[in-house]
């Protein structure tokens, strides 16, 4: 039973963010065909692609040629997986943590690679790779993936996330100084 | 019983054990055992404890036998001791007590084991007579035991033990035995190994058929592990049971483990992972498919958990240990989060899981801790990162233990609790008085204390998350500590401790933004921000809020209004402060364009003003003390104008306000975009073109051009140019509709190796228009003053409108330039109160581009001087208007014919001539005369280039046409623009121009255009181009009095040349039978040659007749000839092949007013015009060859006819 793909990273060859996409399934809108939205993409997706990064520099000297890197880390809920291409261009799947994952993600990885090379091919995108991806076309073929993928697994719905913009600093009561909103509503929490 | 030692049984029915079993003790453990097995690799066990016990035959009561091997735990080798005397008790009864022992105990037993003899002869050494046979004897009972029970030839199983030999013996006898005993048990232990990987793959081949039974394969491969660990072996113990957790794991995942009826996890039980000892019953209840799910994991981890401790502590270098450390961690971590996914999606309590979570990690951390010190080297990094994993794990499981109470750390976005919520439904079942309940009951008491109350949970959770990122760091992953150092900045943020959370935070959104994580940064950016703000630093929070705003993207509409909001506030306080300006790119936060062109003012004014168009995207008006922008040459001398807002501007919300910026300064070029600014307080926002996001801003080119009636510079020089006076230029200011109050002219020399001096400027001024050429005193004298400090600048006052201000200066030029370039800048004030400045470059050209050849012919009486008068260089024609040499006291001056009324123009080698005839006034000799040098003639020429011409006649063309009818203002304000244009691009013939009076200059080309009418606004550019065309169409010469203007005089003081001796000579023709009736006084034209004939060969005769004047003797010198007798020589010559000559050709003569005469007879040999000898005269000694003198020989270039003999013709008559 493989297990829904929550996070999608694309890192350049500098350690910066080409995409970073959330696929965590929102609820409310599962028949809005833009719910991956990626400005949902939200904080925690990527600290969590950020620290990857090290693991993966960690991990290069004694690296094979091949590309897997196999689990990288486990924080915050999330197993971070890690593949690198020979571009130096980093891939970044993420998982609910305690699933197990098997090689078979390996076919993931190659397909996203894979359309990562489509994009960069496209004469008619000029690819800047200090920026992140601006591409409809990209992002269709990357969803189409992921949810191949995550489609097969009977995904549990996580709890829906909310926009990822950075909310008031003053608007909040004084009590609960709340600055950053997004991740999960509370109603997760167990309260019975 | 050790789990790592085997086990040696041995039986002693013969009671010799206390000979025989201390020696082997003593030499246990084993040493050094080298097992090899292939396909696996050697493999060596440096030690192997050995578990040395006395057997018994009967097999008394022995735990429950299983049919499963790997429960078994028979020892590897079985050893009986042997004594005995002759045969026969041999043959008796000890034959018979061995073979029952190897059936019962060796042969029987389903896991091999080995079997030894030992034989113990206590005699052989004592008493050496009787020795020999009774050894021979002995010998032979144990050959006997040798063949009866030896199975194999190769393996010798049995063991003499002698007494009393002596060490060395002794020593080498116990050697042998030893390596016997060794090798027994390795190879049992190998047979055992084949047996169960034989029955493991038997029983793995069987795995996919239905109701396959684990528990026996598990049972199986655990046998499997034991005996590797039996022999310590413990890698590959661990290989069995990670294989074991693989398949376990492959079955978990295809769901097909159907053994386990229950999941298990009793909070009562939850016992401890790594100090349970390997039970047997667990395996027991294993086999008998009892164990519940949870029991097996926690089982199976602690058997890998064991031995991983066990090559921690074993392992033979630090780097070693560390690997295992950090395995054995990761693997924690693995199992604590699978199984504690698995319990939650089985319903357990989620609450209690966590529990147990942390319990495990504490275990486990507890169990690692002394390790760190232990390792040094390249491992320390994996250790610390596994700990630090693993902390965060706990802190997980404390976070979701007070997520239970309402109690948040944070908010950065850890939310682990997700499965938890998932369950909730499901698991409602217990209600919440019963979770307390249960909690109360079960929760780890050091878990209990941290839930106590939130500031407890709060305190954990920090100190978690601190020695979290200590562990990171040493483990050098840099972005995990940026990551918590985050998380901490938050949490102390939440908690108002603004100061520390400051200090955490400062320089990480920077690094993020670096690093292109632009959603990190600005999220950390607005705590940042609040932080500060909150401790009232606010000019930190400007930067930071700024910074927040200009990601506008990525933060809330809100959010950013409220920023913004601030921002503007403090900046409006910070206004009267007197407060550190702070800079920050434009770009990022408003969108400017500026317009292509800077317009002139519509009104008469010195104005010039761009259009900039700013686009606030923020919801909040924007005040502005000021806008500005800077224009700057791209090239050259990379002038500056500042076109700024005259007061404060709004930038309204959301809308894009168009601004007009106004300069009072007019420097006219092409400019490009230097920077924008908008301030506000002691914000400053730039946009600026060149600095280093100057390759990303696309410029633009704009021209500034002055328009007809403003203030104006011109430079002229001199109409009248002396040679010998001093060289001056005149700047000419022309105010136009400036009514001046003062005005400063600054001027300062623009080309290389001329200085003028400003300070001796002579001031004028006059109406426009009113001072021309001959109207010079139509200027009235303007007093200048100097300014002190300034050299280069004088100061005028007050001076009406449509008036010129002159201000002659006087340069010196070092080297020779053909243009003089002035930087002129006026700065003034208007009656309106108004400052303006005008900076402008001009040239005038100050070479005087004639040459002026003389040629003089003396003459006893005249001197005739012929003046040429050329055109400088190949290309500039001039048009000489006329040329007078002004006679003065000393001469008197006649000729110049046609110099007056009619122009000629010279071209290159086509120079122009006039020629006087010069000579002395009848005063020049006077006495009182004498001691002064002569005045000399003075040259004047009046002349105009024809390039000159040719501009002001385009010029004057322009400014008619643009005048001209319906156009009229809407057009002159290009009018300067058009003239500047149009003289750039013309490049026409002079030579054509010089002829026809005409300027050719082809049809108009509009391409050549494009550049300045893109600057026209579009409504006026028909109407500017159908002018052009007539332009181009209608070139003819201005008139005179047009042009006259551009006449100039030059005046060259003209030296008369003297000599001091002019001799004149003369041939005179001089028969010497002269003819008896010819009349006394012959007449002149009897000695002239042109009217005679003369024959080849007949002689004729002729006088040089010499005479010398002092008439043109400069009169300063004294006269030498009358002091001293000078002599001159004179030769006569001619051509050897025309003439012979006869006489005294050559001579000497004094210098006097006597005529000094030689007669000669001269031969003509040739018939036809023959030239007449000529005539040298030179000083007869070097002495004075120093004297200037002149000859003039009359019959300088004079032929004669010579005929042939035609009077001896012979007539013959027949």
């Amino acid at each position: 039973m493989p297990s829904a793909i929550r996070l999608l990273a694309l890192m350049g060859r500098e350690n910066n963010p080409l995409y970073v996409r959330s696929f965590d399934r929102d609820t409310d809108s599962d028949t809005d065909p833009d719910r991956f939205n990626s400005a949902k993409a939200d904080l925690r997706y990527h600290f969590l692609a950020h620290i990857a990064l090290d693991v993966f520099a960690a991990r290069l000297p004694s690296k094979s040629a091949d590309s897997d890197f196999g689990l990288l880390f486990v924080q915050d809920g999330i197993a971070i997986y890690g593949w690198m291409t020979n571009t130096g261009v980093k891939i970044v799947l993420g998982f609910s943590s305690g699933e197990v994952i098997g090689s078979e993600i390996r076919s993931i990885f190659r397909a996203i690679h894979f359309a990562y090379i489509s994009l960069v091919c496209n004469a008619f995108y000029s690819v800047d790779e200090r920026r992140p991806i601006t591409s409809r076309k990209f992002d269709l073929s990357v969803c189409r993936i992921v949810e191949a993928w995550n489609g097969s697994a009977p995904a549990p719905a996580p709890p829906r996330m909310s926009t990822s913009t950075v909310g008031s600093a003053r608007a909040a009561p004084a009590g609960e100084n709340v600055t950053m909103t997004y991740g999960q509503s509370r109603s997760g929490t167990p309260v019975a | 019983m050790s789990s790592r030692s085997v086990s040696i049984a041995y039986y002693d029915p013969f009671g010799v054990a206390p000979h025989v079993i201390r020696d082997i003790q003593s030499r246990l453990p084993l040493r050094n055992l080298h097992w090899n097995h292939p396909p696996r690799p050697l493999r060596t066990i440096a030690t192997l404890s050995v578990n040395l016990y006395e057997d018994t035959l009967a097999d008394g009561p022995q735990a429950p036998q299983h049919q499963i091997p790997g429960l078994l735990d028979t020892p590897y080798m079985r050893i009986i001791l042997v004594k005995c005397e002759d045969n026969d008790t041999y043959r008796a009864s000890v034959r018979k007590i061995i073979r029952e022992w190897f059936t019962s105990k060796v042969a029987s037993q389903r896991d091999s084991t080995e079997w030894m003899l030992f034989f113990f002869d206590p005699h052989s050494a004592t008493g050496t007579s009787s020795a020999a046979s009774s050894l021979r004897f002995k010998s032979s009972v144990f050959n006997k035991i040798k063949a009866d029970f030896n199975t194999s030839s190769k393996e010798d199983r049995c063991v003499l033990v002698k007494m009393g030999l002596d060490p060395a013996d002794d020593q080498k006898m116990w050697t042998d035995a030893m390596i016997s005993i060794r090798d027994g048990i390795l190879d049992a232990f190998g047979k055992r190994v084949q047996m169960y990987e034989d029955e493991v793959k038997k029983m793995e081949a069987k795995k996919t058929i239905p109701g396959w039974n684990f528990a026996t394969f598990f049972v199986m491969k655990e046998g499997l592990a034991l005996a590797f660990e039996h022999v310590s072996l413990l890698e590959d113990a661990l290989i069995q049971y990670d294989e074991l957790d693989a398949t376990f794991m492959q079955l978990l995942q295809d769901n097909t483990i159907t053994f386990f009826q229950t999941v298990g996890f009793n909070p009562d039980s939850t016992p401890k992972l790594l100090t349970r000892d390997s039970d047997s019953k667990v395996r027991h209840s294993i086999l008998e498919n009892n164990i519940s799910l949870f029991d097996f994991r926690c089982y199976l981890f602690s058997r890998q958990a064991s031995l991983l401790l066990l090559l921690m502590s074993t392992s033979t270098s630090p780097t070693m240990t560390a690997l295992r450390i950090s395995q054995f961690l990761l693997r924690t971590r693995n199992f604590a989060l699978e199984t504690s996914k698995m319990l939650v999606s089985n319903g357990k309590n989620p609450f209690l899981v966590a529990n147990w979570v942390y319990g495990i990690i504490q275990e486990v951390m507890d169990a690692t801790e002394v390790q760190p010190r232990v390792i040094q080297g390249g491992r320390t990094r994996d250790v610390a990162e596994g700990r630090a994993e693993l902390l965060l794990l706990a802190r997980s499981s404390i976070e979701q233990l007070a997520a239970r109470k309402g109690w948040y750390a944070d908010d950065t976005g850890n939310n682990n609790f997700e499965d938890v919520s998932l369950v909730k439904d499901e698991a409602a079942t217990t209600s919440k008085e019963e979770e307390d309940e249960l909690l109360d009951k079960y929760l780890n008491p050091k878990l209990r204390e941290i839930i106590n109350n939130q500031e407890s949970f709060m305190t954990s959770y920090m100190d978690l998350t601190d020695s979290a990122r200590a562990f990171y760091e040493s483990a050098d992953r840099t972005r995990s500590v940026d990551k918590l150092r985050a998380q901490m900045a938050v949490i102390k943020y939440h908690r108002k401790e603004y100061e520390a959370a400051v200090t955490l935070i400062a320089s990480l959104p920077q690094l993020y933004l670096h690093q292109g994580w632009e959603l990190i940064s600005t999220n950390l950016y607005v705590i940042y921000a609040d932080c500060l703000f909150n401790l009232g630093r606010k000019e930190e929070y400007l930067k930071v809020a700024l910074q927040i705003i200009a990601s506008k993207k990525i933060v809330s509409k809100d959010l950013v209004s409220e920023l913004c909001l601030r921002v503007i506030e403090i900046c409006a306080d910070e206004r009267k402060a007197d407060a550190e300006p702070l800079s920050f790119p434009l770009g990022s936060l408003f969108t400017t364009s500026l317009g292509r062109k800077i317009t002139v003012s519509e009104v008469e004014e010195d104005k010039f003003s761009v259009k900039l168009q700013v686009e606030n995207p923020f919801d909040v008006d924007w005040p502005m003390d000021s806008i500005s922008v800077r224009l700057a040459e791209p090239a050259g001398m990379k002038y500056t104008v500042l076109f700024e807002s005259n007061s404060k501007v709004l930038l309204k919300a959301g809308s894009t306000s168009e601004l007009q910026l106004w300069t009072t300064h007019s420097v006219p070029g092409v400019y490009e975009i230097d920077n924008i600014e908008f301030k506000l307080g002691a914000l400053v926002l730039v946009k600026d073109y060149h600095g280093s996001e100057a390759g990303v801003l696309p410029n633009q080119r704009m021209r500034m051009y002055q328009q007809p009636g403003s203030m104006n510079v011109k430079l002229s020089t001199a109409r009248s140019i002396r040679l010998d006076a001093p060289k001056r230029v005149t700047v000419e200011v022309h105010t136009g509709w400036n009514e001046v109050v003062r005005a400063k002219v600054t001027a300062r020399s623009a080309s290389s190796g001329t200085r003028i001096v400003v300070g001796d400027a002579k001031g004028a001024v006059a109406a426009e228009g009113a001072a021309d050429e001959e109207e010079e005193d139509a200027r009235k004298p303007l007093e200048v003053k100097g300014v002190a400090g300034a050299p280069s600048t004088v100061e005028v006052g007050a001076v009406g409108r449509e008036s010129v201000v002159y201000l002659t200066m006087p340069y010196v030029a070092e080297v020779d330039v053909k243009e003089l370039y002035l930087r002129v800048i006026v700065e003034f004030s208007t009656s309106s109160g108004e400052s303006y400045s005008v900076a402008v470059v001009r040239h005038v050209s100050i070479s005087l581009s004639l040459a002026v050849n003389v040629q003089d012919i003396f003459k006893s009486t005249a001197l005739f001087s012929k003046f040429s008068i050329s055109c400088v260089g190949l290309v500039v024609p001039l048009r000489v208007l006329s040329g007078e040499l002004v006679e003065c006291a000393d001469y008197t001056v006649k000729g110049g014919r046609g110099t007056i009324g009619r122009d000629y123009v010279a071209f290159p080698k086509q120079p122009v001539t006039f020629s006087y005839r010069i000579e002395r006034s009848a005063s020049y000799m006077a006495p009182q005369r004498k001691k002064v040098p002569p005045e000399p003639l003075l040259l004047k020429i009046k002349y105009r280039r024809l390039e000159d011409e040719m501009r002001h006649t385009i010029s004057e063309l322009v400014r008619r046409k643009i005048a001209e009818g319906e156009y009229e203002r809407r057009l002159s304000k290009y009018q300067m623009l058009v003239e500047l244009h149009i003289l750039a691009l013309m490049k026409v013939d002079l030579a054509a121009y010089g002829f026809l009076d005409r300027i050719v200059m082809g049809p108009y080309v509009r391409a050549q255009w494009e550049s300045l009418l893109s600057i026209v606004e579009e409504a006026d550019r028909a109407s500017l181009e159908q002018i052009l065309e007539q332009i181009y169409t209608n070139l003819a010469r201005e008139p005179e009095e047009v042009l006259g203007t551009l006449t100039k005089e030059l005046v060259i003081p003209v030296e008369v040349p003297t000599v001091q001796v002019l001799f004149t000579l003369e041939l005179l023709y001089t028969p010497v039978a002269l003819d008896p009736y010819a009349p006394a006084e012959p007449s002149p034209m009897q000695f002239v040659f042109s009217d005679k004939v003369f024959y080849v060969g007949h002689p004729i005769p002729i006088t040089v007749r010499l005479s010398s004047s002092r008439g043109w003797a400069p009169r300063n010198i004294p006269d030498i000839f009358s002091t001293s007798a000078i002599e001159f020589s004179y030769d006569v010559t001619a051509s050897a092949d025309n003439w012979l000559i006869s006489g005294k050709k050559k001579g000497h003569f004094t210098v006097s007013d006597a005529v000094f005469e030689v007669e000669l007879l001269i031969l003509p040999l040739k018939h036809g015009n023959l030239l007449l000898p000529t005539i040298e005269v030179r000083p007869s000694s070097k002495a004075h060859e120093s004297i200037s003198a002149e000859v003039e020989y009359k019959n300088s270039a004079e032929s004669v006819l010579v005929l042939p003999e035609v009077s001896n013709v012979n007539l013959a008559v027949e």
